[in-house]
């Protein structure tokens, strides 16, 4: 949590991880936690260590979306009932 | 008698003052160099040796350390004199006083061995958990048995800490149910839990800082306002602080897939603070009036220090009403607007308040200050003020222009590239903060000890 986010919350240095693997395929996201990118260093991590991590985060993907899609609400408004 | 303080054990509260002054040190340390690799990400300024995920949680950890422990310094002064009699026990206090400095100095060195929980506020490795509660156990038997008895009539700033005390238990247990399977096993039941935990966490250090800001002011208004912090106003106030407390922080979890009437109870309550907004311009008003800077004596600094955290409350009340409407967080929400409203909160809210009561306790009945000393504080108090203020506002800019970015379908790096200059501002904002900072704590660590040695020598 004190780089990347879920549903908007954590830290601010690299994207919101809620739905990443919706906008790309597990194999980058594989090969981004087996090297690093940019300013995230290469952590060690082991081969079940990264499955594990794919699998955490196709699991969050399926709860729900964010940031939240579709046309603007009125400004009280949160929508209908998202629960799962 | 101790020099200048009714009470011996009022002494307590020094070494507890120099212990919150040394881990603000380690915590804005922290903070300038993860904001400079922030400014600057990718450059590596350092970072082999402290790398940013190891510099987040040690600035989070130990910047809360000082709001907890400063307060803590605040309460051991504070209660002697309101309960009219000598604290329960000092050596309790001096127990829970080591057992935070070895737990403190145990989350330092597990944190340099890269072993965190991984939550946002309690990234430490979790049996340290239970050594902060061990202390804050005696803590809470220092300050119940040393009222217990002595007033008719609790002046609401007591009930304030009493509170504060109590939902630090609840919300600290709380904030660890990701232990249990049934919390951690479900991502929107864990994140909700947790943010909820945060919410009222930081509502307990609130009570807390709150209430030393009431009996400060009491203290300062003297035989004026005996009053204050027993009118129904105030009390009315408390329940509405304890309700937002309690319900007000549904709007960090909008986002996170939960039941709609979490969130419109968070909305609901929150909109409630409106009302608060109302007071504090008045209250701030009154304080204005009273041209605090022309106070002569050692009761200044203390009374500019609150009329500034008033001016502060303001600011942050405006902005946390504002992104609680469900259309505004939609855009600030994940965004710097957060960390805006975070700074100037506990900086420029719950430090000054700190600084405030610090500063009162140092300088009352003792020795005037010099100068010199006069000097470096209020270099300190303004450079402090102005760069929190630049930080402010290019922290909103900066997350106004992520939202909008955001809303837009921009790539994370695009978003990083067009924001650059705002990172940038706000890591030199930060360094100027850490440089206002530091010279406030240069008078702070020998006002301290020169106030120890006039009570040892009064001892003596």
């Amino acid at each position: 949590m004190a780089c990347h986010q879920i549903y908007g919350l954590g830290g601010y240095l690299g994207p919101d991880l809620t739905n990443v693997l919706e906008r790309r395929p597990a194999a980058y996201v594989r090969a981004v936690l087996s090297n690093g990118i940019r300013e995230m260093p290469d952590f060690q991590l082991s081969e079940q260590e990264i499955e594990q991590l794919v699998a955490f985060l196709r699991y969050i993907d399926t709860t729900g979306t964010f940031p939240a899609r579709g046309r603007p609400l009125p400004w009280y408004s949160f929508g209908k009932d998202p629960a799962p | 008698m101790s020099a200048g303080h009714p009470y011996t054990s009022q002494r307590l509260s020094y070494r507890f003052l120099f212990a919150a002054g040394v881990v603000l040190l380690l915590g804005i340390s922290a903070g300038t160099l993860g904001a400079i690799q922030f400014g600057w990400a990718g450059e590596g300024f350092l970072g082999d040796v402290l790398p940013f995920y190891k510099l987040r949680p040690l600035h989070v950890t130990f910047v809360i350390a000082w709001l907890f422990v400063a307060s803590m310094g605040g309460l051991f002064y504070a209660l002697p004199e309101v309960s009219r009699r000598e604290l329960y026990s000092v050596r309790l206090g001096k127990w829970q006083f080591w057992i935070m400095t070895w737990t403190g100095l145990g989350i330092l060195a597990t944190y340099g061995a890269g072993i965190f929980s991984g939550r946002e506020y309690f990234n430490f490795w979790p049996p340290f958990a239970l050594a902060i509660l061990v202390a804050w156990a005696l803590f809470c038997i220092n300050v119940f048995k040393t009222i217990k008895g002595r007033l008719d009539r609790w002046p609401v700033y007591l009930w304030m800490w009493v509170t504060g005390l109590v939902v630090f238990v609840y919300t600290f247990l709380e904030g660890h149910l990701w232990l249990l399977p049934f919390f951690r096993d479900n991502i929107a039941r864990d994140l909700t839990v947790q943010w909820k935990s945060y919410g009222s966490f930081i509502g307990s250090w609130n009570m807390l800082i709150y209430g030393l800001l009431f009996y400060l002011m009491q203290r300062l208004e003297g035989e004026g306002d005996q009053k204050l912090g027993y009118r129904r106003v105030d009390f009315f106030f408390y329940w509405l602080a304890l309700a937002n407390l309690m319900f007000g922080i549904g709007h960090h979890t909008y986002h996170v897939p939960q039941s709609l009437v979490i969130r419109y109870l968070g909305f609901g309550v929150s909109m409630t603070e409106s009302i608060v907004l109302v007071k504090i311009i008045a209250d701030w008003a009154a304080l204005f009036r009273k041209k605090p800077w022309a106070i002569q004596g050692s009761q200044q600094i203390p009374f500019l220090f609150v009329l500034a955290a008033t001016l502060w409350l303001v600011l942050n009340l405006i902005l946390a009403l504002l992104f609680s409407i469900p259309l505004i967080n939609s855009l600030t929400h994940g965004t710097h607007v957060t960390v805006a409203h975070a700074m100037g909160s506990t900086i420029g809210i719950n430090s000054l308040i700190l600084w405030a009561v610090g500063f009162f306790i140092l300088t009352e009945n003792g020795e005037p200050l010099s100068p010199r000393i006069k000097r470096f504080i209020w270099w300190g108090f303004w450079m402090v003020n102005l760069c929190l203020l630049v930080f402010w506002i290019d922290l909103i800019a900066l997350g106004l222009v992520r939202g909008v970015a955001t809303i837009d379908g921009l790539s994370f790096y695009s978003i990083v590239e067009k924001t650059r200059i705002y990172m940038q501002i706000f890591a030199v904002s930060g360094i100027g903060l850490f440089l206002g900072m530091i010279l406030l704590l240069s008078q702070w660590f020998p006002l301290i000890l020169r106030r120890h040695r006039e009570a040892m020598s009064a001892v003596g």
